[in-house]
Parts: structure tokens; sequence; C-alpha cells
């Protein structure tokens, strides 16, 4: 991904009547291409099992949620894309195959859980790209705080109102998943797929 | 004309993803990915 990014921002910048830096081109390339190939792929694996609604709603509520709290990352490209799409499609798979019996109970939970993250530990700073800048985590805690109760709102509404049981469920799970992200067992998850991936590599390297 | 068109498109391009990479809201995290590009060099 980095290699294609970098050749296609030189193209790029080449081809622009205006200067641009290369290097920021190159970042802009890497993620906008880097999420439209790990959607569709997730888009791909979760209509092959069947439950593409249900998957896409978990990946859209974690990816506006994401927006605002940040959360723990891969190491390599194809090991958040694999990790990825393994955890949607199970996240997804629950989200169709369970409804929720105590639909308050987890709700409440979910919204304990997010609220005390939201005041405890966001916006998650990743290592290599930290925000200092006070008011700027004041507006990332609003964003989050205002994405957790309107995604809230609607999965309630879709519950409630239209019986939509599995988005209600997927936006519940959506928002459960990226609280994970944000502190240790889902530090220790993500660590986990990159450390099989380290591993799996290092055989390769070795035969 | 096919010059003038080539022009138009990678300048307008070059300029969303430049607004992807330093304004567009990318820098805690990458929203979708839980991977973390290397960051553009100031």
């Amino acid at each position: 991904m980095n290699y294609l990014a970098k050749r296609l921002a030189g193209f790029l910048a080449d081809n622009s009547s205006r200067s641009v830096h290369t290097d920021e081109l190159r970042y802009g390339i890497e993620i906008v291409l880097g999420a439209l190939l790990q959607i569709i792929l997730v888009a791909i694996a979760a209509v092959l099992a069947g439950i593409l609604k249900e998957t896409i709603t978990v990946m859209l509520t974690a990816f506006l949620y994401r927006r605002y709290t940040g959360g723990v990352h891969c190491e390599k490209y194809y090991r958040c894309t694999v990790s990825t799409i393994f955890t949607l499609l199970i996240i997804g798979k629950a989200a169709a195959m369970f409804t929720i019996d105590y639909m308050w109970v987890s709700m409440t939970l979910v919204l304990l859980l997010s609220l005390y993250l939201i005041f405890t530990v966001v916006p998650v700073d990743n290592p290599v790209l930290t925000i200092d800048d006070p008011m700027q985590r004041r507006k990332m805690k609003t964003g989050a705080m205002t994405v957790l109760l309107t995604m809230l709102t609607v999965s309630s509404l879709l519950i409630i109102k239209f019986q939509l049981n599995s988005f209600g469920t997927a936006i519940l799970l959506g928002l459960f998943w990226q609280d994970i992200t944000l502190f240790r067992p889902g530090i220790i998850y993500i660590h986990a797929w990159d450390k099989l991936f380290g591993t799996l590599e290092h055989l390769l390297e070795r035969r | 004309m096919f010059k003038n068109l080539k022009l138009w498109a990678c300048t307008s391009l070059s300029a969303l993803l430049v607004f992807v990479a330093v304004g567009g809201g990318a820098q805690v995290c990458c929203p979708i990915l839980i991977y973390q590009p290397e960051p553009p060099k100031k």
C-alpha cells in the first residue's frame, strides 16, 4: 500500500498545476485507498457470509465513533485488514443471530462504559500522532459524546419503533467493539493479531 | 484537450487528498483502519 501510494503521489504531483507536498499526498492516498480497499473486502466477505446489512452497520457505527475516540492500531496494513474482516464478520454474525432480550440493560451498560471511557481516555492517542492541544481534546470528547448518544437513540428507535432488531443490535455492538479498542482488552486483542502475523512472517522468512 | 483534462483532474484530486491528509480529521487515527500510515514529514 505504501509503495503504491508513493507511486501515485509522484504521478499526481508531476501532473498537477499547483505545487503540492508529495508526502502529504502519499499520506492522503494511503488513508483513502486503504479505507476503500478494506470496505470492499469487508463487503465481499460479508456478502459471502450472508450478513452484509449487519456487518456494514457495525462498520459504519464503529467508523463514526472512532473518528472522535481514536483507538489501538495494528503495525501493518495487511494485518489490520485481516483482523478487521475477521472481527467485523464475527460481530455482524452475532448481530444477525442474537436478539437482545434485555435491551435496556445492554444499552445502559454500553452507555455507562462509553461515558466512562469518554471522560477518562478519549481521545486515545496514536503513538505516532499525539494530540497535545487541550481544546482539540475537548472537541474530540464532545464529538464522541454526540455520536454515542445519537447512535444509541437510533438503535433504540430501530428496535422499538421499527422492530429492526438486527440493525439496532449491530449499532450497539459497533459501539461496544469501538469501546473495547480504547482500553486494555482491545490493545491485547490487536497486539495478539500483530504477534500472530509477526510469528508467521518470521517462520516464512526462515524457510 | 486531453492534456488539460488530465491537468485539471490531477490538480483537483491532489487538492482533495492533501485536504484528507492535513485538514480532513485524520489527526488522531484513521477512522476505519486500525492501521496508521506513516504521517507526512513536515
